[in-house]
C-alpha cells in the first residue's frame, strides 16, 4: 500500500549568527545552508501492518511522513501510496489517507467537534446511515459522547486527541499516517488510544505509518520498525529481533540476603568490588542493601552471575535481556548496521 | 454543491461563535467611520460655506460615509492574512490532506461573511433611512440597495482573489503582514473609503477606474446612492471578471509554484 524508493529531501534552510549583530546582518545577507532531511530511504507498508518509524530528532521521521502524505514535494525518489503518487494530490488518493498530528490540531477551534465531524462527513462524502453509525462508535468506544457538543478549544488534551482520532478514521482510510499520536496525553489517555488503534486495526486493516518517541506507543502498537538516523534507514525488520540482534548487553539483577553492595555506586566498575572479576566486563548499574543490578556483556553475562553468587548472599538472581528503548538508542546514536 | 453550503454554513457558525466580537467589529467599523466623517465634513462644509462638494451635498456625503464601511463589510469580510497564517504555521497541511480544495474553502468563510454583513447592511441602512430619511437629491430605492450588495459581493470574490495573490507570498517570505497593510491602505484609499472617488482630479478618477480599487468600495456604495446606471454597473461587472480571471490565473501559478516550497511547519 506504501511504497518508497530511494527517497531524498533536501531543505534549504537559513542559518543566522546568534545576537543582535547577527539579526541585522541578516537584513542585508543571509547565509543558507542545504539540510538533508533524507538520503535515499526506502520502505514498503501492507495493508494492515502498523510500521514504527524511530529516531532521533531531525532523523527524517516526519519529513518522510509528509511526503507519503502529499504534503510536501520529495527531492528524488519515488513514492506510491495506493498506487497514486501523493504530491499529485488527487482527490483519489487524499479519501483514501489520514493524518493524524499530536502536535497540531486539525479541527476547526472554535467550533464543536460535532460540528466539525459533519463538515468532514461532506467533504469524505461519507452517506448520512454510515456517518451516524460510525461516529456513534468511534465517540462511544473512545467515551467521548458528551463531549460532542463542546468547542474543540475548551476539550483537554486528551479529548481534543481522541476528536481528531474519530475526525481521522470516519472515512475509513486505506492508509493512515500518526504522528505522535499520543504526545502530551497522560497514561490513562495514552492507554486508551492505543487499544482504539488496535482495534482499528484489527477490524479495517490500514496500512499504518506510526512515528513516536515513546516506546511504549512503539512495543504496543508495532510488530515491525523502521529506525532513521541522518535521514537513512539503519533498520527495518520485526522489533522482536531488535534486541536478540542487536542488543550488546544483559542485566544481571540479584536480590541479595544480607547487605553486600551497598557501598557499591551506580557506575562502579563491578570489578573493583569483586576479586577475581575480570575488569571492564560489568558496570553497576544500581546497588542497595537488598538489591545489585548489574549491566555486562551479553557473553559473560554467565561469569559475571557467577561471581555476584560466590561473593555475595544472593536469594534470588535473574538475566535479563537488555530494555528495547536502550537498545534502539543505542542503534540511533552507533548505527551499528551501517 | 453540497460541501460548499456546509462550509459557508460552518464558516457562519465559526464567525457567530464570539459574539461580543462579532457586534464590536462591525458597529466599531461604522460608529468610526461614521462620526470622523461627520466631524470633519461639518468642518470642511461650515468652512468653505458650499452646499455641494464633489457632487455631495451634506447629508448625501455622510450617507456614503455610513455605506462605506457596510460595503467593505461585504466585500472585503475575509480573515485578511488567513491564507498566508495557514503557509506560516502550517495550518495548510489539513487542507493538502482533505480532499477539497483550498481556495473555495477560504472563499466560503469570505461569503459568509458577506451574507451576515449583508443582513447588517440592511438593518443599519433601515434605521438610518428610517430616523433620517433618503438625502434630497440620492435616488436610494429597494432596487439600487439590491443592485449595490449584488456588485458588493462580487467585489467580495475580486477582493478575495486579490489578497491572495498577496498572501501567497508566503510561500516564499513566511511574513507578509506588511504586504497586506500596504494592500489594505491603497484599497481604501484608490476604493474611496478615505474619501470619495469624485473628489480625485480627472485624470487621477479614469486611471483608478482601470484598477481593481473602486469596485471594491466606491463602487458598490454609489449605486446604492442610485449613482451608478445600468451601463456603468454592467461595464463595471466586465472590469470586475476580467481582473477576477488575471487574480485566479496568477493564484494558480504561486500555487503551483508555492506547494514545491510548502514546508509544513509545526508537525
Amino acid at each position: 500500500m506504501i511504497r518508497i524508493e530511494g527517497l531524498t529531501k533536501t531543505f534549504r534552510v537559513h542559518q543566522k549568527d546568534p545576537g543582535l549583530r547577527g539579526s541585522v546582518r541578516s537584513l542585508f545577507k543571509r547565509k543558507w545552508v542545504e539540510k538533508h532531511a533524507l538520503r535515499g530511504a526506502s520502505l514498503a507498508v501492507d495493508e494492515g501492518e502498523i510500521v514504527g518509524l524511530i529516531g532521533a530528532n531531525g532523523a527524517g521521521k516526519t519529513t518522510l511522513v509528509k511526503i507519503a502524505a502529499g504534503i510536501i514535494h520529495p527531492t528524488s525518489g519515488e513514492v506510491k501510496v495506493l498506487g497514486h503518487v501523493p504530491f499529485k494530490r488527487e482527490n483519489a488518493f487524499r479519501s483514501q489517507i489520514s493524518l493524524i498530528m499530536g502536535q497540531k490540531a486539525q479541527l476547526w477551534w472554535d467550533l464543536p467537534a460535532g460540528d466539525c465531524f459533519l463538515l468532514l462527513r461532506e467533504i469524505y462524502k461519507v452517506p448520512h446511515a454510515a456517518f451516524k453509525d460510525r461516529l456513534d462508535h468511534l465517540a462511544t468506544t473512545l467515551g467521548v459522547v458528551p463531549q460532542l457538543s463542546v468547542q474543540v478549544r475548551r476539550l483537554s488534551l486528551g479529548e481534543r486527541m481522541k476528536m481528531e482520532l474519530i475526525a481521522a478514521l470516519l472515512h475509513e482510510p486505506r492508509v493512515v499516517f500518526l504522528d505522535e499520536p499520543t504526545i502530551g496525553l497522560d497514561l490513562t489517555a495514552q492507554r486508551a488510544i492505543r487499544k482504539f488503534l488496535l482495534d482499528y486495526r484489527a477490524v479495517r486493516r490500514p496500512a499504518m505509518l506510526l512515528t513516536s518517541h515513546y516506546m511504549e506507543d512503539i512495543e504496543s502498537l508495532c510488530e515491525r520498525i523502521v529506525i532513521l538516523k541522518d535521514g537513512g534507514i539503519v533498520y527495518d525488520g520485526a522489533l522482536a529481533t531488535v534486541v536478540s540482534r542487536y542488543g550488546i548487553s544483559k542485566v544481571v539483577i540479584a536480590q541479595l540476603a544480607a547487605p553486600g553492595a551497598a557501598h557499591m555506586r551506580a557506575g562502579d566498575d563491578l570489578a573493583r568490588h569483586l576479586p577475581g572479576l575480570r575488569a571492564g566486563i560489568a558496570e553497576v548499574l544500581e546497588a542497595g542493601d537488598s538489591l545489585i543490578k548489574v549491566k555486562a556483556r551479553k557473553d559473560v553475562a554467565p561469569e559475571v552471575a557467577a561471581a555476584l553468587l560466590t561473593q555475595l548472599t544472593v536469594l534470588d538472581i535473574e538475566i535479563e535481556a537488555e530494555d528495547i528503548g536502550t537498545v534502539i538508542e543505542a542503534m540511533i546514536r552507533k548505527d551499528p548496521v551501517a | 454543491m453540497r460541501l460548499w453550503l456546509a462550509v459557508l454554513s460552518l464558516e457562519m457558525r465559526k464567525l457567530m461563535s464570539y459574539r461580543v466580537d462579532f457586534w464590536m467589529r462591525f458597529a466599531g467599523s461604522v460608529l468610526a467611520n461614521v462620526l470622523v466623517a461627520y466631524y470633519l465634513w461639518s468642518a470642511v462644509f461650515a468652512h468653505t460655506g458650499r452646499e455641494v462638494i464633489g457632487g455631495f451635498t451634506f447629508p448625501a456625503l455622510i450617507l456614503y460615509y455610513l455605506l462605506v464601511p457596510l460595503v467593505e463589510n461585504v466585500a472585503r469580510s475575509g480573515d485578511w492574512g488567513s491564507i498566508a497564517e495557514e503557509i506560516y504555521s502550517g495550518g495548510l497541511t489539513k487542507f493538502i490532506v482533505y480532499p477539497t480544495s483550498f481556495f473555495p474553502f477560504k472563499y466560503m468563510g469570505v461569503l459568509a461573511g458577506s451574507l451576515l454583513a449583508v443582513v447588517q447592511l440592511a438593518a443599519v441602512l433601515g434605521a438610518y433611512l428610517a430616523a433620517k430619511g433618503v438625502p434630497v437629491g440620492i435616488d436610494l430605492s429597494a432596487a439600487t440597495v439590491a443592485g449595490g450588495v449584488g456588485l458588493a459581493v462580487v467585489a467580495g470574490l475580486l477582493s478575495f482573489l486579490m489578497t491572495a495573490v498577496f498572501e501567497q507570498v508566503a510561500f516564499w517570505a513566511d511574513r507578509v503582514w506588511s504586504l497586506n497593510v500596504m494592500l489594505n491602505f491603497v484599497t481604501r484609499l484608490l476604493g474611496g473609503a478615505m474619501l470619495p472617488l469624485s473628489l480625485f482630479p480627472g485624470w487621477c478618477q479614469r486611471a483608478v477606474l482601470l484598477t481593481p480599487f473602486p469596485y471594491l468600495v466606491s463602487l458598490p456604495a454609489q449605486a446604492m446612492m442610485g449613482r451608478v446606471d445600468a451601463w456603468q454597473a454592467g461595464r463595471a461587472l466586465a472590469v470586475m471578471t476580467l481582473w477576477c480571471l488575471i487574480f485566479a490565473g496568477v493564484n494558480r501559478w504561486l500555487w503551483g509554484r508555492g506547494a514545491l516550497r510548502y514546508t509544513g511547519v509545526g508537525i
